[in-house]
């Protein structure tokens, strides 16, 4: 007799619970995937065996005398020949893995310290558009900021077009001594 | 299940058909050069189809390819149902979901990528929502559910930290689908719909997505310093999540809306916890924005 109440209430539950929904078509012409992913310079695959640097990777600009034109970033752990050896590696690679068009947008989330302007260039592969910014210009349209959003490109879902590059470049002025840490925000947007 | 043996059945008179489709194609194409290989020739495939360059290991932390019956499976025949909209998600379970194969990009954008993978960059970051777009009718007040997935995207080495919270729009448009008059654009009050159309629960709302790329044996040395070693292409048995979105209608006028799901950090506490764990494999998955919900529901009210 026990178990059969035990059956009942377990029976009364699950209708309850049924009960709850109404009925409500839901449905999708197509499927839409939304989706992209962001490569960082990283340790080559046998150098992060080990942990030899870390895989999510930190950036920094570094110069020695306050004074330096357009330094690449380095990656945490790198040695001082680091921008040669990265000198036509992008910083960030944007792409597209779903199936609508974005636009890509950078802005720092605090200010940079007085003396450093930070920009970038970006590129994408032959015949993929123009919509590119193809002059690290510190002051123009290749200026990243914490004010404004840097547009860095729109990118189609379409192989090989669906990679964008960014390489981002700092230029010192009579910086003070020190180390200053900011964010670089990423925003992508539909087209 | 009862679908099951509806593909079953089906499966065996498809046998026959593309029995005498091969013979037809046969004699077609006699003296031709060999073309390239269709991975699914039938409808009743076998196994996994296999990737040149891509070890076995790596789907070694998945489910078994879902079987029918001995070595017939209907992983593609539930799979073209699912995109056609046959399926609703809530039947799958993640003996599909979990396999790669599931989702359309993997042939074209993971299998390339995992084959040759760049020695000097590596995917940090990486997200894919499917499908991120639905369109529910409603006629009645009341609770009804709606399923995604959600996923690290192809080549992902990290461990993803993920929030998911509702999030409403003042405006939004539908990139993939329309509603049922043809319009793909809403202007809605924000105020009113969060009052009327409520998102009650997202289930599971914080979690790890965890590689979709690399094997890690993690282990620590004597300073309790992350060890990593990366051995081989993986799947970790992690790297996608089935989301259940409950949403109530309390008084809607009739009219079209739009709800959507967003991406925020894991708590502070849920991430410290994390980053410990996993160091400098941890990233927070709400690192980059989409300017907009990642999954969004376009409701019509009758």
């Amino acid at each position: 007799m026990k178990q059969r109440m035990i059956g009942l209430g377990l029976f009364l539950l699950a209708a309850m619970v049924v009960a709850d929904f109404v009925q409500t078509p839901v449905y999708f012409t197509r499927p839409s995937t939304t989706s992209f992913t962001v490569f960082t310079l990283s340790g080559s695959q046998t150098s992060v065996t080990g942990g030899t640097y870390p895989l999510t990777e930190n950036y920094y600009f570094n110069t020695s005398s306050g004074y330096d034109t357009l330094v690449k970033v380095c990656r945490t752990g790198d040695t001082s020949d680091c921008m040669t050896e990265l000198s036509s590696k992008p910083a960030f690679r944007f792409r597209n893995t779903g199936n609508s068009n974005i636009r890509i947008n950078m802005m720092f989330n605090a200010s940079l310290p007085s003396g450093v302007l930070v920009c970038s260039n970006t590129t994408k592969a032959a015949n993929c558009g123009t919509d590119t910014i193809s002059l690290c210009s510190l002051t123009g349209s290749g200026n990243v900021n914490s004010s404004t959003w840097f547009f860095a490109g729109n990118i189609s879902s379409n192989t090989p077009c669906f990679d964008l590059n960014a390489s981002l470049y700092a230029n010192f002025t009579d910086m003070a001594a020190g180390t200053t840490v900011v964010g670089l925000t990423h925003n992508s947007t539909t087209t | 299940m009862e679908w099951k043996k509806k593909y079953w059945l089906g499966a065996g008179m498809l046998t026959l058909l593309s029995a005498l489709l091969v013979v037809l194609y046969s004699q077609s194409q006699t003296g031709a050069a060999a073309s390239s290989i269709n991975p699914y020739p039938t409808p009743q495939v076998i196994y996994r189809p296999v990737y040149e360059g891509l070890p076995a290991e790596t789907f070694k932390a998945l489910p078994t390819f879902p079987f029918l019956k001995g070595e017939l499976t209907d992983f593609y025949a539930v799979k073209a149902d699912f995109q056609s909209g046959r399926i609703p998600l809530s039947k799958i379970d993640e003996d599909y979901y979990l396999q790669p194969e599931f989702y359309d990009g993997f042939e074209r954008n993971g299998v390339p990528l995992m084959v040759i993978y760049p020695t000097y960059e590596a995917a940090t970051y990486g997200i894919a929502v499917y499908p991120s777009e639905y369109v529910a009718i409603i006629s009645s007040d009341g609770q009804f559910p709606v399923d995604f997935l959600i996923r690290s995207d192809w080549g992902v080495i990290n461990f993803q930290g993920i929030q998911l919270v509702p999030l409403y729009s003042k405006e939004a448009t539908m990139e993939e689908n329309s509603f049922p008059d043809g319009t793909r654009n809403i202007t809605q009050d924000i105020a009113y719909v969060r009052e009327h159309l409520k998102i009650t629960s997202i289930e599971p709302n914080q979690f790890l997505l965890e590689p979709a790329y690399l094997r890690y044996d993690l282990s620590w040395d004597e300073r309790g310093r992350l060890i990593p070693e990366r051995t081989t292409p993986y799947f970790s048995e992690g790297w996608a999540k089935r989301i259940r979105v409950i949403i109530e209608s309390k008084g809607l006028k009739a009219g079209k809306y739009q709800i959507g799901v967003d991406l925020v950090a894991p708590s502070d506490a849920q991430s410290e916890e994390w980053s410990w764990e996993y160091r400098g494999l941890y990233q927070v998955g709400s690192a980059y924005s989409l300017g907009k919900a990642w999954f969004n529901l376009y409701v019509v009210r009758n």
